[in-house]
């Protein structure tokens, strides 16, 4: 008996060695709640390493953790089950600290420093995260504390290729669920994120496929492409696709529950929930060759196109979009100069955005849609075709005579312009723009005007119905407007 | 209907109960005892059924059946009575009169359709609106009958709107000419069900569609019942003056279980208007409505306007409105007289309401007041304008309104709260407001009222203000605020000249930076006693410009006490705490709360307390027992952070509800004005830090930091 059990003793000692399997319960973890695992995961992701490469395999249980630092040819493996629990900081013991990095002042603390989260990457090629485990991030902070042990991410990944995190459900993420910059060959797919602040960021990474995922963000941006300097050098986000996609802003932690709850209207921001999926605000680098189609927005602010800090936002189709019960302007293109760059980066450009097939209930009125560029700097070669708005309506006559500021360099947000003075678009500094197809309507009279237009160079609309209350005015030209044609409504 | 009645009562009860668990019943025990005995109080005897195919009436919805049904009531009625039924079909029909001992039954898989000929219901004597005139005949009619019964679970579709069109091209053309006043009069329409001068009538199960006018109105009658009934109005439009149930100088009836979907007042009492009306002077009284819901329609509970001959001892019961326009409602105008007293309404649920309590004694004057034009002066006019037209003396058309009892009331999602207008001669007097919980958006307004109380009553506006009272006595609203005191001390900050944090006799700091960025006070709880910490026996034991430090004993305490030393910080706007108690007793559990953080500069002289009108929008992240709140403008967005105790139990709460620490400390989050309310065990054996603050380079603070921050500022404080 004495010898049979040695013998399976020795076995089991040696076995982590051979198995392509390496279960972290094997290296100490526990998965009791209590105990801190991370150590333990981590001696089984470095034993996978050290041969080459592996899964990692978390069973069922509660792990508790600080930083989980992956390695390249590793997949981690979140049982149905198991849960990654991050862990609170204690008084001396917490995540690893946030790098230098001397870049940093071009972008918010949080998209600067990467090993400051629970499980993180840099630099490392066939990295898998997958199982239907959770990954709870409750440890990790939103806010901006730099105390050392303080994460801020869940998961965070720099100068990596050939990723993909699959099957995953993500909560409480801190400041990102995701933060992925200069990834490239990146796939996300079937992960559920109700989470505190953001969901994915994809900064500055090519060739990106984000599918069939739900992210619920109620405090901040659901699915968000970046390019910011944080690597020290401009890198444009290009050749994304979104698709088959749910954003939206229910109380935090409502869509993994299935509750959907609305009880907390208000965001950190004062903005209302966010919940969207947006390009910007970082845009040092570019935005190219993106697709997004089939998507849905719930209860959150509406598309975002934003390009700020110098970077080329082009060649962009989105397609297939519905939401209800948008917070703010349902499109809002915005090329500006905030220029959080490095010294002398030029303004950027927007150009070449085709964006068909929206449709839109309930969306809040006080900004209309936007596409505004800014003196010198017009966004080209926008075409929106079969779009349909039910907005809230309600705007006044008295409304139409604001003049919204340009605010060139401020952050862009539809309320940087305050009230619009359009029930429908305001466009300004924009050329060849194209509506077609377009059909707004409105749950209350609106009387502003349904277009305000100012600084555009050829805007042709075919198809334009909007029932605006019967005092106001189509459009409001605001000088120097050029090649407007209008067709049959 | 059964169905409902039993679970919809069951879970408002429920919910109510859970609520209120202390109080019950109706405050001052008013004797109700006469609630027992409303309703019809004998049913048909028993006897042979007469089916209607067997008189010639056709049930494939196109064959006017009337004489078939008719003959079948005749010859029922003729054997002594029984019952009248139908096979499954759809029976056009124009007006149909039951007698004696008759029960009509609609049984399920039958639909009779109203004739959309008027002619079909023959004019008889009858009360329209308050005014006793000639007017069509409803679609079916109990006229001077006893015991008899209508029932059976299919729909009478009374197919209306085609007198609604009629109505409204009226109207147009009446309006134009000065003549809104009795265009109601004027255009004749169909009631789905008239109960005139009887006695022992039951109404039960049916679902009714499409009224072209009144659904129900049980006139002159007593000991009557509706029960079960469901009425659905609004199909293919929304019918003018399409009320559900009408009890008209009625007494002893009773409705239950119904569930009313209308265009105008759901379930409504009335008694005759203007000099007919006082003339009749016949009252509704002894009514009880109990386990029913109103979807759509003006008014889940209406008394008048038709109030002339008195509306009184009325007992509304387990009653919900979904979407009404109006919830509880009492009108009348100058010319009607009555009373209206005695109306005792608990247990009610609304959502979605416009307006939950209106009392009107001038409502609707285009509608109220006759006046005849110029241009028919000295010309024949109708019988029914004269009646409408004859005078009232300003003494008798004044109406009254008092002893009003309104308890138990849950309101979500709804307009407005309140919305009373009495007049200087008649004051509504003597209503009694208790254990209301209401989400609305405004609280309203009293004008000319008197001697009322409120108790036990929150109502949240979202726009932050209290109902507003004029030309009344006697009335002393809920106050939206918590209790008021100084903030006697002031201490300065670490950084910026402007700002300071004020501290008050007892340890609650208010956060003005210079801006109100918000209030943390502290209450203690033992077992099921608390107080807010105002109320302790407490001394300010030393206070320097950035130092205070205060002792408390208390009953709750034991025979310990608690310091409390409060620092602000040197290198930001901020402010440390250290509670330590001595000799404490076990299970003391010690309260905060943080909130109400408006980014506005005080008013002068206004104490910085925790007021919900301060606390809207604050958002709160809260992460283990440190938070962050977020206010002000978009634009301007500013934060606050805090670090509390690791034992403390944190949950976002309702500033609305601040009696005590408790009831603060269990409002829940659902409000306009949300706060962190936490409480956590308190012992002896160590301190416990807060720390609320700036965030800046110099300050960033974790629990684990506290003890070592507040000794160095300890030390560099004299």
């Amino acid at each position: 008996m004495l010898r049979i059990t040695l013998l399976l003793s020795f076995l089991l000692i040696l076995s982590p060695l051979y198995a392509a399997i390496y279960n972290v319960k094997d290296y100490g973890a526990k998965g009791d709640g209590r105990q801190i695992d991370s150590d333990a995961i981590n001696q089984a992701i470095e034993a996978a390493f050290q041969n080459g490469g592996g899964t990692v395999f978390l069973p069922a249980g509660t792990y508790l953790s600080y930083s989980i630092r992956l390695q390249s040819h590793i997949t981690l493996h979140l049982d149905n089950g198991a849960t990654l629990l991050a862990a609170y900081p204690e008084k001396d013991e917490g995540y690893d600290g946030a790098e230098e990095n001397s870049h940093n002042q071009f972008q918010d603390f949080g998209h600067s420093h990467w090993k400051n989260s629970l499980i993180w990457g840099i630099g490392l090629e066939h990295v898998t995260l997958c199982g239907q485990g959770i990954i709870d991030g409750r440890g990790l902070t939103r806010e901006e504390s730099r105390l050392p042990g303080v994460g801020n991410k869940a998961v965070s990944l720099k100068l990596c290729k050939n990723v993909i995190m699959k099957d995953l459900t993500m909560l409480n993420c801190g400041h990102f669920a995701l933060l992925a910059t200069g990834v490239d060959n990146l796939t996300i797919t079937n992960v559920l994120v109700d989470t505190n602040r953001d969901g994915f960021d994809i900064d500055c990474c090519r060739n990106v496929r984000i599918s069939d995922c739900s992210v619920n963000s109620p405090w901040d941006d659901a699915i968000v492409l970046k390019s910011s300097f944080a690597l020290g050098y401009f890198k444009d986000t290009q050749d994304v696709t979104i698709t088959n996609c749910f954003v939206s802003g229910y109380d935090r932690g409502s869509l993994y529950d299935a509750t959907f709850r609305t009880d907390e209207p208000q965001a950190p921001d004062q903005g209302y929930a966010t919940g969207r999926i947006k390009f910007g605000t970082e845009s040092s680098g570019g935005f190219k060759n993106i697709s997004i189609s089939n998507c849905v927005f719930e209860r959150c602010r509406g598309l975002a196109l934003e390009t700020v800090d110098g970077g080329f936002l082009e060649d962009i189709v989105i397609t297939n979009i519905t939401m209800r019960d948008i917070v703010n302007s349902p499109l809002f293109l915005r090329l500006g100069s905030r220029q959080r760059s490095p010294k002398g980066t030029p303004v950027g450009r927007m150009r070449r955005i085709t964006i068909s097939n929206i449709n839109v209930f309930n969306a809040d009125s006080r900004y209309a849609s936007i596409i505004s560029g800014i003196p010198g700097h017009y966004i080209e070669d926008v075409t929106l075709h079969n779009i349909r708005i039910h907005y809230k309506g309600g705007g006044t006559a008295a409304d139409t005579q604001l003049v919204p500021p340009e605010n060139e360099a401020l952050y862009p947000e539809p309320w940087m312009f305050g009230t619009i003075p359009a029930a429908g678009f305001f466009i300004r500094h924009a050329r060849n723009i194209r509506l077609n197809n377009i059909e707004l309507s409105y749950e209350k009279p609106d009387h502003r005007p349904s277009l305000w237009l100012h600084h555009v160079n050829g805007l042709r609309l075919d198809k334009y119905s909007t029932a605006p209350k019967s005092d106001a005015a189509l459009y409001f030209i605001k000088d120097p407007v050029s090649g407007l044609k209008i067709n049959e409504p | 209907m059964r169905l409902l009645s039993h679970t919809f009562a069951t879970c408002i009860l429920i919910g109510l109960l859970a609520f209120h668990p202390m109080e019950w019943a109706i405050s001052a025990n008013p004797d109700l005892s006469w609630t027992q005995h409303v309703g019809a109080r004998t049913q048909p005897k028993a006897g042979d059924t007469y089916n209607v195919s067997d008189y010639g009436a056709q049930g494939d919805g196109e064959t006017t059946n009337t004489r078939a049904i008719q003959a079948a009531i005749e010859a029922c009625a003729k054997n002594g009575g029984g019952k009248v039924t139908f096979n499954p079909g759809r029976y056009l029909t124009g007006a149909i009169f039951l007698h004696n001992n008759i029960e009509l039954e609609i049984p399920r898989g039958v639909t009779l359709l109203g004739s959309t000929r008027i002619e079909d219901y023959p004019e008889i004597d009858t009360r329209i609106a308050g005014i006793e005139m000639r007017w069509p005949a409803a679609l079916i009619n109990v006229l001077d009958g006893k015991q008899v019964m209508i029932s059976g679970n299919g729909t009478v579709h009374a197919q209306g709107k085609i007198f609604w069109d009629k109505y409204w091209a009226m109207r147009k053309d009446y309006e134009a000419r000065g003549l809104r006043w009795i265009v109601d009069y004027d255009c004749k329409r169909p009631r789905t069900i008239l109960v005139s001068e009887s006695a022992d009538v039951t109404i039960k199960d049916l679902t009714l569609q499409q009224a072209g006018f009144w659904t129900i109105q049980l006139l002159y009658s007593s000991f009557c019942t509706v029960d079960g009934v469901v009425i659905q109005n609004n199909i293919d439009g929304h019918g003018p003056s399409t009320d559900g149930i009408d009890i008209d100088s009625s007494s002893h009836i009773l409705v239950e279980n119904c569930d009313i979907d209308c265009n105008d007042d759901n379930f409504c009492l009335k008694s005759g208007r203007d000099a007919d009306g006082l003339r009749v002077n016949r009252p509704t009284e002894y009514v009880v409505i109990r386990n029913c819901i109103s979807r759509a329609g003006s008014g889940l509970l209406t008394c008048g306007s038709e109030t002339s001959g008195g509306i009184r001892y009325v007992y509304a019961q387990n009653l919900k409105a979904e979407g009404t326009k109006i919830g509880f409602r009492l009108k009348s105008a100058m010319n009607r007289g009555g009373t209206t007293e005695h109306i005792y309404v608990e247990d009610i649920e609304m959502n979605g309401v416009g307006l939950v309590f209106e009392a009107s004694l001038n409502w609707n004057p285009a509608y109220s007041y006759s006046q005849l034009p110029k241009e028919y002066e000295g010309k024949e006019i109708p019988e029914h304008w004269k009646k409408m037209l004859e005078p009232v003396s300003p003494e008798k058309g004044l109406p009254h309104f008092h002893t009003i009892y309104l308890s138990n009331m849950k309101v979500t999602n709804s307009g407005q709260f309140i919305q009373v207008n009495g007049s200087k001669e008649s004051l509504v007097r003597n209503m009694h407001i208790s254990h209301i919980d209401a989400h609305v958006e405004k609280a309203g307004s009293i004008a000319y009222a008197a001697d009322w109380n409120f108790e036990n009553t929150c109502i949240r506006p979202k726009d932050m203000q209290p109902i507003q009272i004029k030309n009344s006595r006697g009335i002393q609203v809920p106050s939206l605020d918590p209790e008021e005191y100084d903030f006697a001390y002031k201490l300065k900050t670490g950084i910026s000249r402007e700002a300071s944090i004020q501290a008050a006799k007892h340890p609650e700091f208010a956060f003005t930076l210079p801006e109100i960025a918000g209030n943390l006070k502290f209450g203690i709880i033992t077992g099921n006693k608390s107080k807010w910490l105002h109320k302790t026996n407490v001394s300010v034991s030393e206070q320097q410009e950035d130092k205070i430090i205060y002792q408390l004993t208390d009953p709750l305490l034991g025979i310990g006490e608690l310091t409390v030393t409060a620092l602000s910080i040197s290198h930001t706007d901020g402010l440390i705490v250290e509670v330590k108690g001595k000799d404490l007793a076990d299970g003391v559990q010690l309260f905060w709360s943080y909130g109400g953080a408006s980014g506005e500069l005080p008013e002068k002289d206004q104490a910085v307390l925790l007021r919900p009108a301060f606390c809207a929008d604050n958002v709160f992240s809260v992460e283990r027992t440190s938070f962050t709140l977020y206010y002000g403008e978009s634009m301007r967005l500013k934060t606050i952070h805090g670090v509390t105790p690791l034992e403390s139990n944190i949950r976002l709460s309702d500033t609305f509800r601040q009696n005590t620490p408790p009831d603060f400390y269990n409002s829940g989050k659902k409000t306009p004005a949300p706060a962190l309310a936490a409480t956590l065990p308190l012992s002896s054996a160590r301190p416990v830090y807060f720390c609320v603050y700036r965030q800046n380079q110099q300050a960033d603070y974790n629990y684990f930091m506290l003890p070592e921050l507040f000794n160095e500022q300890l030390k560099k404080k004299k």
